[in-house]
């Protein structure tokens, strides 16, 4: 990685070295918080964005160790654009939307608010896909790159409508389980907690005694397979998803896991038990309240 | 006067081996320091962010649609769910986009 040798001279943490690097990236950090403004339909000053970013350039600027070898830029870049999304995401605007489409726009939003967990280098302005070395982008790439986010976004959006209250989302996503209901204990759980429980990565391989890489690398694997298996044909037979050697240590119970339900069941079935879930959580709301 | 020896008649220790003389060769000149060459620069395997032009962006959000109908169009989703699943995508890449050039 280039050296940056612009602030070579100043002693870290120094009111001059902090002064000297807000003056020169305060505009670079505002146009981050307008990017995001844009792209969520919200306003950069009115819903204090422009704020989020303008304290998390000083906070980046006050630990900011030119030693180190890194650009600030390069530092400070996904902190600024997390600050600004999280800023956003508290504001009045980001609940209620802003014309008839407010539904899914809202959705939308919280989906994408999502995707930029589950894939921070989307905050560095990179696409979540390895590119492999000495090739340029290409079209196949990035489309890949764009299934793996659909695939996400879809997961993420089925497991936030099946929180609600509506039974019918639970058929409208019935192949969705289904594909997930035929993955492995250790892939169903992964999901399970990354998406419905909404746990870090870093989380769930703390839990399970692991290290981070190995989750966010089997989390890769899942999402490639899951966006494949929606684009084939419903007859073709699925490849079975191999586990990492690291993973197969783990011991999961699989007497109840959470998608084993949709495994076989047909449309009406599983109307019926998300019918009955609903039902019975009801009747304990009631019967604790 | 010399007095000549004689009479030594073992051979010499075999543990004692000969060695050639160690010789030397003209010393060549010494190759002066050449600038890197441009393809010689360390290549990332990913690319460093910078601002997308307006056709590269079009191009990406083309893409992007080709990608959604393929996809969803195998899974029997409400055109709310969709839209949702699409917008969400665009949103996030949108989001990750610098398009302002730095000030």
């Amino acid at each position: 990685m280039e050296k940056d040798f612009t602030y070579i001279d100043f002693e870290m943490g120094s009111d001059e070295l902090v002064a000297k690097i807000v003056a020169d990236h305060q505009g670079w950090s505002i146009s981050i918080a307008k990017c995001i403004a844009k792209a969520w339909n919200m306003d950069w000053q009115l819903d204090g964005l422009d704020g989020a970013a303008f304290e998390a350039l000083i906070y980046c600027a006050k630990r900011f160790d030119n030693k180190m070898g890194i650009p600030f830029r390069g530092y400070a870049h996904r902190r600024i654009h997390e600050a600004c999304a999280a800023e956003a995401r508290q504001c009045k605007r980001w609940q209620y939307g802003t014309n008839e489409m407010s539904q899914i726009e809202c959705d939308a939003r919280e989906v994408a608010f999502r995707l930029f967990e589950l894939f921070p280098e989307l905050r560095d302005g990179l696409l979540p896909i390895e590119q492999p070395e000495n090739e340029s982008l290409t079209e196949n790439t990035l489309r890949g790159s764009i299934k793996h986010l659909l695939a996400s976004a879809s997961l993420l959006t089925s497991f936030q409508k099946t929180s609600t209250d509506n039974p019918e989302y639970a058929v409208e996503f019935r192949r969705m389980f289904q594909i997930i209901a035929n993955m492995d204990a250790i892939h169903q759980m992964i999901l399970w907690l990354i998406y419905w429980q909404g746990q870090s990565m870093r989380a769930v391989a703390s839990d399970w005694g692991l290290d981070e890489l190995a989750i966010i690398r089997e989390h890769q694997s899942i999402i490639e397979y899951v966006s494949n298996r929606m684009t084939e044909s419903r007859k073709a037979k699925p490849v079975p998803l191999k586990i990492r050697p690291k993973l197969r240590k783990l011991k999961i119970d699989e007497t109840n896991l959470p998608f084993s339900r949709f495994k076989v069941a047909s449309p009406v079935v599983i109307f019926l038990l998300a019918t009955a879930q609903l039902l019975s959580n009801t009747l304990f709301a009631n019967l604790l309240g | 006067m010399v007095k000549k020896i004689d009479g030594i008649t073992s051979s010499p220790s075999s543990s004692v081996k000969e060695t050639s003389a160690t010789s030397t060769s003209g010393v060549k000149a010494v190759n002066s320091v050449n600038a890197a060459d441009a393809d010689s620069s360390v290549k990332r395997v990913r690319k460093a962010t910078r601002p997308m032009t307006a056709e590269e962006r079009a191009t990406l959000f083309r893409l992007l649609n080709e990608e959604a109908d393929k996809m969803l169009e195998q899974e029997k989703l409400s055109p709310e769910t969709k839209e949702t699943v699409k917008i969400a995508v665009r949103m996030a890449i949108d989001a990750s986009i610098l398009d302002e050039p730095d000030k």
